[in-house]
């Protein structure tokens, strides 16, 4: 672990800029857990810990790209950054299933299909933690590609009809198609790293739309905080009407007896009665009353 | 159950599945007025006893007669049906967002809300029971 914040600081140090991506990549992701804690909604939290993972393995990745290709060298460390990406797929299946549902449905797209393609992936990628080796660091790539497209073309067919659901869709579509570029070159063709142009245009790209995500996801949770509110305050104005409907009755035989008891020869003691029983509906709903505002003493 | 004042034909109804409500309102309007008045606690009894219920001049009926049970509304439709000649008023507990409260309003009868000030309804049972009288 050590050797990888070195390695971010490396990258910081040699590349400003780059190193900046890399800190705006990572402050989205320390935001949206930030935001998890206050909104609670989960796609944030996934969203964090799967940007943190990304942007930690692309900052390893592009301080020192030759080690992904050392085997033999760099054994454990190798085997931890594909653990990584392994969890990383399985937070992004959890996070586009908690934003994009319903899944939409076509010939081609059924969330069955989704579901094995994320599995496999994840399959594949158990596999090369457990056994370091180039052939299934290919096939669990060219996996993981297939997961993100699918991903993608989901994205691509989902009906955004809010704003913030649409610049989610927006970043996801872009997020995950950068990212099929060096999974691509790296893990299936295992070419050589890319030149530094193109690193630098990756991430830049790869940063400014993890934080338009972030930003989609983050307005997203707000507005579902602020109907929750909304259907909480409803719920409470619903109960309290109807306490108070249940004490209309009481109240006007209460209102009658009175009026009774100002005419003459009243047979005081049924009016009386009456007005008693009357008396302890009301004093009932005053405990329900009490009660519901102190659920709890229940 | 089914409660009267006498046993001469009662002049105003009252249709309310509260006892003590139903039974405050018949000594009432019967000491007001000193008319005869008839109460009934659900749309059943008052059909049981149709005869009695039919020559009344006014009919005051709950809206919410309680959960499953017809309602007040359904107690105008019958009346309706039964070519009833009195004037029909709703005497209801709940707020007008009520849906049964909104088909109440849908019938074109008046609609009153709990509690009514007993004098407001004197006035307008009056008009009705001795209608050459001046306010």
């Amino acid at each position: 672990m050590n050797s990888i914040a070195l390695t971010l600081f490396q990258t910081s140090g040699d590349s400003l800029f780059m190193g900046l991506c890399l800190m705006l990549g990572l402050l989205s992701a320390g935001l949206s857990i930030g935001f998890f804690s206050i909104l609670r909604h989960k796609a944030l939290l996934y969203f964090g810990v799967m940007a943190f993972i990304v942007y930690v393995v692309v900052g390893v990745a592009n301080a020192n790209p030759q080690q992904l290709y050392d085997l033999d060298g760099h054994g454990i460390f190798l085997r931890v950054m594909h653990a990584l990406l392994g969890v990383a797929i399985y937070l992004h299946y959890r996070l586009f299933l908690s934003i994009f549902s319903p899944l939409p449905r076509s010939k081609y797209l059924h969330p069955t299909i989704f579901a094995s393609v994320t599995f496999l992936a994840l399959v594949a990628r158990a596999l090369v933690v457990i056994s370091l080796d180039g052939n299934l660091i290919r096939l669990s790539s060219l996996l993981t590609a297939t997961f993100l497209t699918t991903l993608f073309f989901y994205c691509l067919a989902y009906s955004a009809s809010v704003k913030s659901v649409a610049m989610i869709k927006l970043g996801c579509c872009v997020f995950t198609g950068i990212i099929t570029y060096p999974l691509t070159r790296a893990g299936i063709l295992q070419a050589a790293p890319s030149d530094t142009a193109m690193s630098f245009l990756l991430l830049t790209l790869l940063s400014i739309f993890s934080a338009l995500w972030l930003y989609g996801l983050i307005e997203m949770a707000r507005e579902l905080f602020e109907n929750a509110e909304i259907a909480s305050l409803k719920k409470m104005t619903t109960a309290f009407l109807h306490l108070r409907d249940l004490m209309n009755t009481p109240l006007q035989t209460i209102g009658f007896s009175i009026a009774i008891l100002h005419e003459k020869n009243v047979d005081l003691q049924s009016t009386l009665k009456r007005m008693e029983s009357a008396f302890r509906q009301m004093r009932k709903i005053s405990e329900l009353l009490e009660s519901e505002s102190h659920p709890q003493e229940k | 159950m089914r409660q009267e004042a006498f046993t001469m034909a009662a002049e105003i109804l009252f249709l309310d599945d509260d006892d003590d409500l139903r039974n405050t309102m018949v000594a009432l309007f019967t000491m007001k007025f000193g008319v005869d008045c008839i109460g009934f606690a659900s749309l059943h009894d008052l059909v049981c006893d149709s005869v009695q219920a039919l020559k009344t001049r006014i009919a005051i009926l709950d809206v919410n007669l309680g959960k499953g049970r017809p309602s007040g509304v359904d107690a105008f439709n019958w009346f309706t049906k039964q070519d009833f000649k009195g004037k029909i008023f709703f005497l209801t507990g709940h707020a007008n967002s009520d849906p049964m409260v909104s088909q109440a309003c849908n019938t074109g009868a008046e609609v009153w809300s709990k509690p009514m000030d007993p004098e407001v309804m004197f006035t307008e049972i009056d008009k009705i029971l001795n209608p050459g009288t001046l306010a």
